[in-house]
């Protein structure tokens, strides 16, 4: 089994558009590692640079202690689902899961018994077995992003890397799938790279995840410590959702601080932060919890929004959007808002 | 990736070694003779753009009935070439724009028919459209002062002969390169974008106007530039026209002729000097065209959409059975002139080919398996075509994927310089093939005699034939398997390198079964441009004589027995419904078996 790490990888492309900057990272032994950012950022890219489909510019990528930096893709014993899957339409379901087993057939000494065999095994364990004469046009979406998989795990890779491998899935399809690709990776304990621009997915199928932005990671860490602990601005407004107040530091003490943003909020902080110094104040909606002490606001709206109550609420001037299991008040009505929790970052 | 570079270096080197360095040779020849190239081209017979130059350009004359002559003007070779091919251009972009747009856009009875006559003037037969048009025009014979004298009685004939007679030929025989063009153009434009212009309140015309005619401006612009390339290099048309000595004042009748007289051992650095204009000329207009179609790329679609269409108002109508089919019929008018003289007893003093019956038909097809001369001219046909198309799948695949997955300026530059020769005349391809390699062999003799032997372009002219075709007709190799690759999405290389494999494993196993269709019909397209090519055929072709080892093709005894005038003519007729029936097989797989696109569309 197999660690992943990166060393100030880096990857300008034509000298001047750089989409992966100094990038450090590292993928544990049988790890699920969702790179997730917006559309540009350079997540397909750093994928790739792992798969050895582009060459870094400068920067490292080790196998364990294995430099893999210049080792053309063939010989890096990843397997590489892409977006589009890229199933190879002249060739059955069979063959295209066989093709890189009988690239191995000498070196593996691999029987024709044997690469029916483990196909039959790859296709059974993303429950496809009976399919394997088909076409991948006589495929249903989702059938055929199994067969993808399937053709990627065969090989018992090192790494699987997988760069969005549901974008072309309905969302129903695509709640199912990624929990049967992280059951997978899990069962197989493969080092895995995930890349995808869904937060949610990213959360559901990954065990951390690898913030990135303009080519930079912002933050790599579980979860529920990205959503609670942001590291910066972006992160904090990437992940879930929030609203953002302007505000002036009233006191700082380590990493909490007092901010007034037209009424007083306590924030935590990953600055240094001084009185005076103007901030940008980030709360979740499900962090503002109406009908106890706090800000005296007006609701201006109520909306249903299926698991939850999303109540727009006008407090000294300022806009915020809290949510709820239930309707807090009638718009017009006045409440108070008390905010648990908040983040002040420099601007 | 190894396998790109090594491709793209191979692309370079068989592009520069067969098609640039002769090049070169000829800009050297110029600068070698620069003091009789000067002399030569002050002279106005190349240059005369003096008054004078119009005023035998329409005349009457007084016979009786009085003759409106129609010549156009003799302005001296490079500027005769200029209007001609320009005026040619214009009307076959116009009339062009016509036909496809009444088949891209209207529904209405007949349209199937049209598109199917319209596709007819595709098939070429080389020489013929001139020679028919020359019988349809002939002044005391011909079938149009036959239908304004003895039918509509009208009181006056039509001499239309000289430039304006090449001009009439080479419209008929370019109207589909534009049509195409066109078509593809109005075809690729987004019909949403019609649509919303449609949804907003614009009626056919306003949505038309705003809409698809900016969209499809580049499409037009290629249609005007591609005829007009194929115009200025053509040379059948003059030579059938060479009667009248203002049909030879042509750039490309110039050089053609000073070819032959290159073989009598006349070295003329003038010829030279007119192959770099005519190059010249060429190659700026192609890539003033290229670089403005690349740009506008970005609003049209790649994967085909059925375009927005109307019913005809009554305007439309007009236009659709008034001017469309009437124009699709005149166009295929010279390929059943040209048939019909296979059929008939004879076509020389009347109207219309006279007795026209199958048996005739028979008996001259008979007889030209039977002439050892045209049986070799057939063999040797097949010969080039077989032998050229295999070169130019091998280096138009490894060209066409070098352009296609590389990234930077090498691979755009290579995959421009191998749509070039689309833009350069096939004679000046002959010409600078016969310098370079006569200078190389003569070079060669006193080292190697047997090698020298072996590369005399006067022993071994084959050689030179084949490598010709493949460097002149690569682009429509090229062009088609590149359009494959673009709709082959990259990853579908990088998964299986990704498993294991190489790139030339890829190729064979990937990239080769999913294109086969587009190699398929590059190589089809190829064979058939090959052996209907005219240029290289007639000149280099030509360089062994008419023995039992001729190198000739089929193009060359065509022109020969065209020239030779009446039965010679029906021969040359017979060995072009060979031809005809090579081309129809070809167009017929290629766009009902493979489903791809026949012709070429920049």
């Amino acid at each position: 089994m197999t660690v992943v790490r990166l060393e100030k990888l880096r990857k300008v492309f034509d000298n001047r558009v750089v989409a992966v900057d100094d990038v450090d990272l590292v993928v544990n032994d049988g790890e699920i590692v969702a790179v997730l950012g917006p559309s540009g950022c350079g997540k397909t890219t750093l994928l790739r640079l792992v798969a050895g489909l582009e060459d870094p510019t400068s920067g490292r990528i080790l196998f364990d202690d294995r430099d893999v930096t210049r080792l053309p893709t063939q010989e890096r014993n990843t397997a590489v689902v892409p977006q589009t899957w890229a199933l190879w339409p002249h060739m059955t379901v069979f063959d295209n899961v066989a093709y890189g087993l009988r690239l191995r057939r000498k070196k593996a000494n691999l029987t024709e018994e044997e690469i029916r065999r483990r196909v039959r095994e790859a296709l059974e364990l993303v429950d496809l077995t009976g399919l394997e004469e088909r076409k991948p046009f006589q495929l249903s979406g989702g059938q055929q992003q199994r067969v993808a998989l399937a053709r990627a795990l065969v090989v018992q890779p090192e790494v699987l890397l997988l760069d969005e491998p549901l974008a072309n899935l309905d969302a129903k399809l695509r709640l199912e799938l990624r929990e049967e690709v992280r059951k997978i990776a899990k069962r197989l304990s493969i080092t895995t790279i995930y890349v995808t621009h869904d937060q949610e997915e990213a959360m559901a199928v990954a065990d951390r995840i690898a913030v990135m932005n303009a080519g930079r990671l912002q933050q790599v860490g579980r979860p529920e410590e990205i959503y609670h602990k942001p590291a910066n601005f972006f992160v904090a407004t990437f992940i879930g959702r929030s609203n953002v107040l302007k505000g002036r530091v009233v006191e700082a003490k380590g990493e909490a601080a007092a901010v007034d943003v037209g009424f007083p909020v306590a924030a935590q902080t990953p600055h240094r932060l001084a009185p005076g110094e103007e901030v940008d104040v980030v709360v979740r909606p499900e962090d503002i919890f109406i009908g106890g002490g706090g800000v005296k606001c007006v609701v201006e709206d109520v909306v249903f929004l299926g698991r939850y109550h999303q109540t727009t609420l006008r407090c000294s001037g300022k806009v915020l959007k809290a949510e709820g299991p239930r309707p807090p008040a009638q718009p017009g009505e006045e409440v108070a808002a008390e905010i648990a929790r908040a983040w002040a970052f420099k601007p | 990736m190894r396998f790109l570079q090594w491709s793209t270096a191979l692309g370079y080197a068989f592009l520069g070694l067969f098609l640039v360095l002769p090049l070169v040779f000829i800009f050297w020849q110029v600068l070698a003779g620069i003091g009789e190239v000067y002399t030569s081209i002050t002279d106005p017979f190349y240059i005369n753009p003096s008054p004078d130059a119009f005023s035998n350009a329409v005349f009457i004359r007084p016979t009786d009935p009085p003759t409106v002559v129609i010549r156009g003007p003799d302005m001296g070779v490079v500027l005769n070439s200029l209007w001609v091919a320009l005026t040619v251009a214009a009307v076959d972009v116009a009339l062009g724009f016509v036909l496809a747009y009444v088949l891209a856009k209207y529904v209405f009875p007949g349209r199937t028919l049209l598109g199917l006559l319209a596709t007819i003037p595709l098939i070429v037969m080389p020489f013929a459209t001139a020679y028919v048009v020359r019988k349809i025009l002939d002044p005391r014979w011909g079938t149009l002062n036959w239908i304004l004298h003895d039918v509509l009685h009208l009181p006056f004939k039509v001499e239309i002969s000289g430039l304006a007679a090449v001009a009439i030929v080479q419209s008929l025989m370019y109207l589909p390169i534009a049509y195409l063009n066109i078509y593809a153009a109005l075809t690729r434009v987004d019909p949403t974008l019609e649509e919303v212009a449609n949804n907003l309140g614009a009626d056919e015309g306003k949505a038309v106007r705003d809409v698809v005619l900016p969209l499809s401006t580049p499409g037009l612009a290629a249609a005007f530039v591609l005829v007009f390339i194929f115009a200025i290099d053509d040379v059948a048309a003059p030579i059938i026209f060479q009667d009248d000595p203002a049909a030879r004042k042509l750039l490309s009748y110039q050089i053609y002729s000073k070819f032959l007289d290159q073989l009598r051992g006349q070295i003329s650095p003038t010829a030279a000097f007119l192959a770099l204009i005519l190059l010249t000329i060429s190659v700026a207009s192609f890539l003033a065209v290229r670089r403005y179609v690349g740009l506008r790329q970005y609003a049209m679609l790649i994967r085909q959409l059925r375009p927005k269409s109307y019913v005809p108002g009554p305007l439309g109508a007009v236009v659709i059975y008034a001017v469309a089919f009437p124009l699709v019929l005149a166009a295929a008018v010279p390929l059943a002139g040209a048939l019909s003289l296979v059929f008939a007893d004879r076509w020389t003093t009347a109207p219309l080919p006279e007795g026209l019956t199958l048996e005739n038909a028979v008996e001259r097809l008979a007889a030209v398996f039977q002439n050892h001369l045209y049986l070799r001219g057939m063999v040797n046909t097949i010969y080039y075509g077989v032998a050229a198309t295999l070169i130019m799948v091998a280096v138009g695949m490894l060209i066409a994927v070098a352009a296609a997955r590389s990234r930077g300026a090498a691979a755009d530059a290579l995959d421009a310089l191998a749509t070039m020769p689309i833009a350069i005349p096939g004679l000046v391809v002959a010409y600078a093939y016969f310098l370079t390699a006569l200078q190389f062999a003569t070079g060669l003799r006193s080292v190697h005699p047997d090698l020298a032997d072996l590369l005399d372009p006067l022993r071994q002219p084959e050689l030179y034939l084949v490598v010709g075709y493949s460097v002149r007709k690569l682009p429509f190799v090229v062009r088609s398997i590149y359009a494959g690759l673009q709709q082959i999405h990259p990853s579908m290389e990088e998964v299986a390198m990704n498993l294991g494999d190489g790139y030339a494993g890829v190729l064979r196993k990937i990239l080769v079964p999913l294109l086969k269709n587009n190699i398929l019909s590059g190589a089809l397209i190829g064979f058939v441009y090959v052996t209907s090519e005219v240029s290289l055929s007639i000149t280099l072709g030509v360089l062994k004589g008419v023995g039992q080892d001729t190198a000739m093709p089929i193009t060359a005894f065509m022109r020969e027995r065209f020239e030779s005038g009446l039965y010679g003519v029906q021969d040359a007729a017979t060995l072009g419904l060979l031809l005809v029936a090579i081309q129809v097989a070809a167009i017929t797989l290629t766009t009902r078996v493979l489903k791809t696109r026949y012709g070429f569309v920049l």
